[in-house]
């Protein structure tokens, strides 16, 4: 297995799901819908009938903004209010993708089945909701991390009297970021292929453990998550290139123009599953084999007496192994 | 003995102006100094003394004097410029650990009594017992009209970290308002003057400048190593290995400051603009068309431009002297020539930038960023700001405590057009990992027209344009009316009276007014005067008032006018027209050949802000005819009625866009086709930026 081999079979895993893709790509869609549909009616509203409008059809005019900020001031508490909504939502909806494409993928599934799809997002929606808790936490510190370059550049050469310390440390600091954000985003996917894969419970265990195989196998799990974002980089640029220079303000080119952006949506939404279906190949590759969890046996008793009782709220599916396994 | 050795004094003074000076002499020297400065470079402290020549050039007997001490605002936080500012200006912010200060050790007339004793502060402004910005002192002997005063002034003036234009930081020495500075004898009649009195303010916040002109002499002591620039020209350097020092002296006449700076590190490097090769003979003969004045008037003379340059900025040298040739140009061949023969332009150091953007005579402290990008203009906007203060404050020396707006403003019209014919519109800085990426993200760039206007829209009315400038209701009120809220103000004026006669109300009003200290009434006098129309309206509402613009199109509507149904009288019969008949007869009329229906359209306009501004009124109809109507905007609103055989299909109220001061363009206009493109394609966008960021969320869970 190698970091080239998982990126292809999770683009061919992203390849077979494609009424899970058109389903995210609907969804999140409506989501952004919560802001973009206000936002739409608030920037609109005053240009009706204006004939400002046809200036701005061809190209966007940053005056105008000051002409709507004295239109439509009060709006503009109502869209945070949507914007707020959809976060939360997308938060939510993205939890129950999670558990519902990371089970289908888990099982190999031929066709898309919805009743799979929902089982696994409802089974695994509270522990992958924990999980995402617990990233948040991740984020804040990668948030920190990222701001150290600047505070030891600023406590260093603060006093000085050339900015280029702070200007590198910034740049650093910014790196440092995307890169820490990547590693914990990765890490928080092995974490939910663990907890759907593995079918453990334990959220922060979860966590833990991907941490360790994140770390152990760096080169092959963010070697994936690189190529992911050179790939994502790329379009963008081919994406922003194209769009820059059409400026449409023909029915035929605005039309292309938004075809073209749903497509780099699609690609978006697919590259997130693509990023799951690595994931799953290299955690069944790579991840330390989980042991057999013992069996009891039923032995009818000589003395006849009763069999064991089991006791209510006991593990399904006791754990598979622990820290110990990494030699924690 | 006494009078041998004033008389002798007064020689070497004589002596030592004169010759230098008086060929370049171009105003009435009424504050004339002879500053000698010694930095104490650990201490920051500039030990220093002047000869002050006054010339009481009023028809009044003055018995007091009055002095700005600039630098006791940075004393504590109890002086007033503290108190206004809290101790942030500018983006900066007092450190609040190393304070400013400047203490006068001694004063007395030139050979005569000492009135260091009688010294007292005053608080012309507020009442604020604790700033010790200005100070005012009895003289023994009342200076007559037309009498010349020479003192003499023993002072220290201790430099303040950096926060506010002026101090220190590391090596980085930047001395402005530095010395006990006279004030300015207002006669009756002199601006705004009922009777002779000192106009001579505390230091605020926000202005900082009126002084008369007067010719400086400075010798400035550094320790050898440091590279020192200044205003005027330098004359002298001496060396003095003993102590490891060096003196220089600079000299300049008519001006009415002066300003150094002094770092070991600068990058010193000089350029001279050349009048003859940057600017081209059709240049000329448009300033001559245009301003009906000869060539020799019309052509610029050769200046030398010195550029103290912090190291990590060294790759945008060429760019500072673009800015400066740009603006020692465009300001000289709009308002006349820079008439100095040197400019110095100072970068300061990261963590000196309180210390930019500041202007001085022939000396403007610049500001930049490491490795700023090429598109990024803001090194050139700051750059022909800071030297167009050299035509309006400086040559033009109004009163910027009082009327900034003369000041900034104007600066700010002109800047505005210099930077956007030499260098375009700027781009918005948008660097992650230090990468420009403004172009890529189809960020538009932004003139500096739109910029003034966009910052004007943010706070419209909050104050009338003129006002004291500790008097406006808050930093932003001040920095929205004296800056961009004059510059669209002036460009409204221009768009009413067109391009070229705004010209030559500029050019007339820098040359009238050059070496002088004109009032907001002048100005307009001059526009009356040179447009040959009456803008006093005008000024009232928005210079001396703070009135809204606001016009906007309320309601169209168009209906076709068929046969009419009722009861007539008709040739002396009384004939009863059914609704029916009336269809009918419309039914029929339009099956005729060339027949057309007939509509009446009718058009309300209505004013929505208190400001009335005669108004052109564009309504458009679907056949292509055009009417024009005039509006002179008294009412509140103003209805047109047309029968015409088309319906209207737009209407536009100041469809030229001249009036650059209504706060809002978008309800000026309508149409009656409602933009389905661009609902769709901003639509789009936004829809497609929203789903991008649900995307990035998501994928972080």
């Amino acid at each position: 297995m190698t970091a080239i081999h998982a990126f292809r079979r999770g683009w061919s895993a992203a390849s077979r799901s494609k009424l899970a893709l058109l389903l995210m790509w609907f969804t999140y869609a409506l989501i952004a819908k919560i802001v973009a549909v206000p936002a739409i009616v608030l920037l609109l509203e005053p240009l009706a009938h204006s004939r400002v409008s046809n200036r701005l059809l061809s190209q966007f005019d940053v005056g105008w903004l000051g002409d709507l900020a004295d239109s439509a001031t009060t709006a503009a508490g109502a869209l945070s209010g949507a914007a707020a909504l959809a976060g939360v939502l997308t938060w939510l909806v993205a939890v129950l993708f999670a558990g519902g494409v990371l089970t289908m993928l888990d099982e190999h599934w031929e066709r898309f089945s919805f009743t799979l799809f929902c089982s696994g997002a409802g089974e695994h929606f509270w522990r992958i909701l924990r999980l995402s808790l617990f990233g948040l936490a991740c984020y804040g510190l990668v948030w920190t991390a990222g701001r150290v370059p600047s505070l030891l550049a600023k406590k260093i050469y603060g006093e000085g009297m050339q900015a280029w310390p702070m200007g590198v440390a910034g740049i650093a600091g910014s790196v440092l970021t995307v890169l820490l954000l990547g590693w914990v985003a990765t890490v928080l996917d092995y974490a939910k292929v663990h907890l759907v894969s593995g079918r453990t419970r334990g959220a922060f265990k979860a966590l833990l453990h991907s941490f360790l195989f994140v770390f152990r196998h760096f080169s092959m799990t963010m070697g994936v998550w690189l190529m992911n974002a050179l790939l994502f980089a790329l379009l963008g640029v081919i994406y922003l290139g194209i769009s820059n220079g059409m400026q449409p303000s023909a029915t035929v080119t605005i039309l292309l123009l938004l075809c073209m952006q749903q497509a780099f949506i699609l690609f978006r939404t697919a590259q997130r599953i693509a990023g799951w279906g690595s994931a799953l190949e290299i955690y069944v590759a790579l991840w330390p084999p989980i042991h057999s969890p013992f069996e009891p046996e039923l032995v009818p008793s000589l003395a006849g007496g009763d069999l064991p009782e089991l006791r209510a709220g006991a593990e399904a599916t006791p754990e598979p192994h622990d820290l110990d396994d990494y030699g924690v | 003995m006494k009078k041998t050795r004033r008389q002798a004094r007064t020689c070497v003074l004589l002596a030592l102006f004169l010759p230098a000076l008086l060929p370049a002499q171009m105003a009435k020297p009424v504050a004339s100094y002879d500053l000698r400065a010694s930095l104490d470079v650990k201490a920051h402290i500039i030990h220093g003394s002047e000869t002050l020549v006054w010339l009481n050039d009023s028809p009044d007997t003055v018995s007091s004097l009055r002095f700005h001490l600039y630098m006791n605002a940075f004393k504590n936080e109890k002086s007033t410029f503290m108190r206004e500012s809290g101790g942030r200006l500018r983006g900066d912010y007092s450190g609040k650990k190393d304070w400013g200060w400047i203490d006068v050790k001694s004063l007395r007339v030139d050979g005569g009594a000492d009135l260091t004793t009688s010294i007292r502060f005053i608080q012309p402004d507020d009442a604020n017992r604790d700033d010790q910005t200005v100070i005012e002192v009895p003289l023994p002997v009342a200076v007559k009209p037309g009498a010349t005063l020479r003192l003499k002034i023993d002072f220290d003036t201790k430099l303040p970290q950096v926060f506010a234009r002026t101090g220190y930081h590391g090596t980085f020495c930047l001395a402005g308002q530095w010395f006990p500075k006279i004030g300015v004898w207002e006669t009756a009649g002199f601006r705004y003057s009922q009777k002779g009195a000192w106009n001579c303010h505390q230091f605020h916040a926000y202005s900082e400048f009126f002084a008369n002109f007067g010719n400086y002499r400075a010798e400035i002591t550094l320790p050898s190593g440091y590279k020192i620039g200044a205003t005027g020209e330098l004359v002298s350097r001496r060396d003095d290995a003993a102590n490891k020092t060096t003196t220089w002296t600079f000299q300049q006449a008519s001006v009415i400051d002066f300003a150094w700076t002094a770092q070991p590190t600068y990058l010193k490097l000089e350029r001279t603009f050349a009048a003859a090769q940057e600017t081209t003979p059709a240049e000329i003969a448009e300033a001559v068309r245009l301003f009906g004045i000869s060539a020799e008037e019309a052509r610029l003379s050769d200046v030398k431009i010195t550029l103290m340059l912090q190291p990590e900025h060294a790759e945008q040298a060429d760019r500072y002297f673009r800015a400066a040739i740009a603006g020692i140009k465009g300001f000289g061949l709009r308002y006349g020539r820079y008439p100095y023969k040197t400019l110095t332009l100072v970068d300061p150091p990261y963590g000196g930038m309180g210390a930019a953007g500041m202007e001085y005579p022939t000396f403007i402290t610049c500001g930049t960023s490491w490795r700023l990008p090429k598109d990024v203009l803001e090194l050139e906007e700051v750059t022909v700001h800071e030297f167009g203060h050299q035509f309006w404050m400086q040559l033009v020396a109004t009163n910027e405590f009082e009327e900034s707006w003369l000041d900034e403003g104007f600066n700010t019209y002109s800047t505005t057009k210099i930077v956007e014919e030499n260098f375009g519109a700027t781009a918005i800085p948008l660097r992650p990992f230090g990468v420009q990426m403004a172009s890529l993200f189809g960020v538009p760039k932004i003139s500096a027209d739109v910029e003034n206007r966009f910052e004007y829209q943010m706070l419209p009315v909050s104050d009338p344009i003129l006002r004291n400038a500790w008097d406006y209701a808050d930093m932003m009120s001040y920095g929205i009316n004296s800056y961009p809220k004059t510059g669209v103000f002036l460009l409204t004026l221009e768009k009413l009276m067109g391009a070229d006669t705004m010209a030559r109300v500029m050019r007339t009003y820098q040359q009238r007014f050059r070496f002088h200290h004109p009032d907001s009434n002048d100005f307009r006098k001059v526009v009356n005067e040179v447009s040959g129309r009456d803008f006093t309206s005008l000024f009232d509402q928005f210079v001396f008032h703070a009135r809204r613009l606001d016009y906007k199109v309320d309601d169209v509507e168009s209906h076709m006018i068929g046969t009419s149904a009722g009861v007539f009288d008709l040739g002396g019969k009384r004939r009863t027209v059914t609704v029916e008949e009336a269809e009918k007869s419309d039914e029929k009329a339009s099956k005729a050949k060339g027949h057309k229906d007939l509509y009446e359209s009718t058009v309300r306009v209505r004013r929505e802000g208190d400001a009335v501004l005669p108004v052109e009124v564009w309504i458009h109809f679907d056949d292509g005819s055009l009417e024009v109507r005039q509006w002179d905007g008294v009412d509140r609103w103003a209805r047109f009625k047309f029968q015409k055989t088309a319906k209207a299909d737009w209407v536009e109220l100041d469809p030229h866009k001249r009036h650059v001061l209504d706060v809002n363009w978008t309800n000026d206009s309508w149409q009656s086709q409602y933009p389905v493109k661009l609902a769709f394609k901003w639509g789009g966008q936004l829809a497609f930026w929203a789903q991008n960021l649900v995307l990035l969320l998501s994928a972080l869970v």
